[in-house]
């Protein structure tokens, strides 16, 4: 079988993508209001040691994806749970990114166009994508990133003379908690969702690699994070915690000289680049998972339904944009706790145990 | 192989004509109506009644565009923007809206139903400027011909924006007077419109505040009080400040504009006790000499900018009491201040801050700078 290798500057990209994705979009601590910056802060800081327990699972095993690894180090039977059960987080992380992209459509741009037509077009490309490869959806998102990148500092120049710097004062105004609260929200979504890519990293070329990537990639990922949570806090103030998109609203006003006006596009944009990344990571995780539990020699084949199911579930599973918000900020930190921190650290002992036993026997 | 791949770029093209080509509902602009304002009022029948400035465009041989003012009524606010289809088939667009006009009695028994619906919903844009009608009718405003723009909304909101040079009133959008309603400590403004008598007729003029308590209208200021409304708030750009000078018993007028001003407001806390420190910088220059004062040399500048800042500051320093003793509402925002900077403080009195604002002590001190006196150099003088 021909092996798949994906390059370090790919692999940032694509985890770049993956974290700015839909966060940008829904944005981070919004418990904290003013303080979500230091919200975003606490989450990244949170965010680092974990990051450093998925690099050394990762670099522990080259060439072998988070599957391999979990039936090599924790057995056939134990490691096929475990394995089923990150099947299902990406599956079901997948079809929430394409939800979001829905609701997003939906709400903002085209009330009275079923929400399923959004949806089946951004998975219809996932799924052309994850067929055609981890190869192609690494070789796009270095293309999509430079673009992405320069529209976003574009439109954050263009929104300095909105900006009212004491809306973010004062600091800390409702003590630490809110802001634990919200750094933990935002580790949760959208930082520590990147144990996916441990699914992925089997493609990297050195062993080094992914400590480079997760760290590279995430740090510019937190900055542009941090500077866009700034932003809205800065334009929207109190009206920050009340909206479904504050970028979308920070950035419609923008009004440079009754000329430039009406960029919100801009964040469409942006948000369909980063889902497409964020849902074919997911995609392509979910059916690799798939095709290693079954033994098959090949993920590709069950692309497609694995695709079309995940859309399917994605149309339902919320009744409605309030369920959303409310299972995104308040349900989901805990709903992905065990699989983003509890599993790896049993992983990662446990590989650890394993590779000492291993050397000491040579 | 070929064969395929040609079916397969077909088959493609048309998919991407059938995806691309737009949403599902399509609709075309002669079906729009555009929104240009809207003016509302207390309905006969139902709750509100809106009266909507409809923006035509006729694209025959000159494009042109005329306005039409419609009246519907509904229950709540969208029910009577949808309402407007029974009247005339076609579905309002409200994206290009430029200004929302709010009768007194409307205004009086709440703002937030408006401002609900036009922060929620995903046409209605918040940055449109928002006023309240001073007489009885916010439709009457909106029925006026206008004199130098085709479309009465587009008119008032030229007013707005180049209030910048007049400072009367206090231009506020739609999104500013929501978040100034939500926070703590600031009390909420808006513009005011009022109908005026020129040339034998009545026409819409803007001026003044309105000032409000919760959500509710409780009172207007003059065109004074919201001079000095805006030195307080920071919110100054230009204007003209008419100052009469006294000199040897005589006096006389000198008009001042005004380039650049900055206030700020410094909350001050000792021993429990919340004071605050306003200080306000302005830069002028003489602009008219209704005499033949020599205000231009050293010694009658230094008299002008001593006159000017004497009477800026009773200006602020009445409108402070005023506002104090009649409505009580932090309008100037010293509340907020003194959260961003002294949050502690804030804490103690944020509870019951409306009656601590009241009897709250201000110091204002003002700076008037002279930076030129236009084309000449000295005033005109009469000869025989």
């Amino acid at each position: 079988m021909y092996k798949e290798q994906i390059t370090d500057r790919e692999a940032i990209s694509m985890l770049l993508l993956f974290v700015i994705g839909s966060t940008l979009i829904i944005g981070i601590g919004g418990d904290a209001k003013n303080d979500a910056w230091i919200a975003g802060i606490a989450g990244i800081l949170m965010a680092l040691p974990i990051i450093l327990v998925y690099s050394r699972i990762s670099s522990l095993f080259p060439g072998k994806d988070l599957f391999d690894i979990l039936t090599s180090i924790l057995g056939k039977v134990f490691g096929k749970t475990v394995a089923v059960l990150y099947i299902w987080y990406a599956f079901h992380l997948g079809a929430l990114v394409i939800r979001n992209f829905g609701e997003f459509i939906n709400t903002v741009a085209m009330p009275e166009t079923p929400m399923l037509v959004p949806m089946l077009c951004l998975g219809l490309v996932c799924i052309v994508a994850v067929r055609a490869g981890i190869e192609v959806l690494g070789r796009i998102s270095t293309y999509l990133v430079f673009p992405l990148m320069a529209i976003i500092m574009i439109v954050q120049i263009l929104a300095i003379p909105e900006l009212k710097p004491n809306y973010i004062k004062p600091f800390l105004s409702q003590g630490i908690m809110p802001i634990l609260k919200g750094g933990f929200s935002a580790f949760a979504f959208p930082f520590a969702e990147t144990i996916l890519f441990i699914a992925v990293f089997f493609s990297l070329k050195t062993k080094r690699s992914p400590y480079k990537v997760y760290f590279s990639g995430l740090s510019i990922a937190g900055v542009l994070i941090l500077l866009l949570t700034i932003r809205n806090i800065m334009v929207l103030g109190d009206l920050l915690g009340r909206l479904y998109f504050p970028s979308h609203v920070a950035v419609s006003r923008i009004n440079i000289g009754n000329f430039l006006e009406r960029i919100e596009v801009s964040v469409a944009f942006v948000f369909i680049v980063g889902a497409f990344v964020k849902t074919g990571v997911c995609l392509f995780a979910a059916c690799r998972g798939i095709g290693k539990v079954f033994n098959l020699t090949d993920y590709k084949p069950i692309v497609i339904q694995t695709g079309l199911l995940m859309i399917y579930f994605s149309y339902i599973v919320y009744d409605s944009i309030m369920e959303m918000r409310n299972w995104a900020f308040k349900v989901y930190p805990y709903y992905a706790f065990p699989f983003q921190v509890i599993l790896p650290l049993v992983i990662w002992i446990a590989a650890e145990i394993k590779t000492r036993k291993k050397a000491k026997q040579c | 192989m070929k064969r395929t791949r040609m079916l397969s770029l077909v088959i493609m093209s048309i998919l991407n004509i059938l995806l691309l080509a737009g949403c599902w509902n399509y609709r075309e602009v002669d079906q729009l109506s555009i929104v240009a304002g809207v003016a509302i009022d207390k309905g006969i029948h139902e709750k509100y009644s809106l009266s909507v400035e409809i923006a035509e465009i006729s694209g025959e041989k000159e494009s042109e565009t005329k306005s039409k003012t419609i009246t519907v009524e509904g229950k709540t606010i969208f029910d009577a923007a949808r309402n407007a289809i029974s009247f005339m088939g076609k579905k309002l667009y409200w994206s290009h809206a430029k200004v929302v006009i709010v009768s007194r009695e409307v205004a009086e028994t709440g703002l937030v139903d408006i401002l609900d619906w036009y922060n929620r919903d995903a046409e209605t844009r918040g940055d449109i400027h928002i006023l309240v009608s001073k007489g009885e009718s916010a439709k009457e405003i909106l029925s006026r011909k206008s004199t130098t723009e085709k479309v009465k909304s587009f008119e008032i909101d030229k007013m707005m924006e180049n209030q910048k040079a007049l400072s009367k009133t206090s231009p506020i959008e739609i999104w500013e007077i929501t978040n100034e309603l939500a926070a703590k400590g600031v009390g909420a403004i808006s513009a005011a419109v009022d109908l005026e008598k020129s040339d034998g007729e009545e026409v819409p003029r803007v001026l003044g505040t309105a000032v409000f308590k919760g959500n509710k209208l409780i009172g207007f200021l003059d065109a004074d009080e919201t001079k000095a409304l805006l030195f307080i708030r920071n919110k100054l750009d230009g204007g003209i400040l008419a100052e009469d000078i006294q000199m040897n018993g005589i006096v006389e007028s000198v008009s001042l504009e005004i380039f650049k001003s900055k206030t700020k407001v410094q909350p001050v806390v000792s021993n429990e006790e919340i004071k605050m420190k306003v200080s306000v910088e302005t830069t002028v220059a003489i602009d008219e000499i209704e005499g033949t004062f020599n205000v231009i040399e050293d010694e009658g500048r230094k008299k002008l900018e001593k006159f000017a800042e004497e009477s800026l500051k009773s200006q602020m320093e009445n409108l402070i009491k005023k506002v104090q003793l009649e409505y009580g509402v932090d309008i100037f925002g010293f509340g907020t201040k003194l959260r961003e900077e002294k949050p502690k403080a804030w804490e103690s009195v944020s509870s019951e801050w409306a009656n601590v604002f009241k009897d709250i002590k201000v110091d204002v001190n003002v700076k008037v700078h002279v930076k030129n006196s236009a084309m000449l150099s000295k005033p005109l003088e009469v000869g025989d």
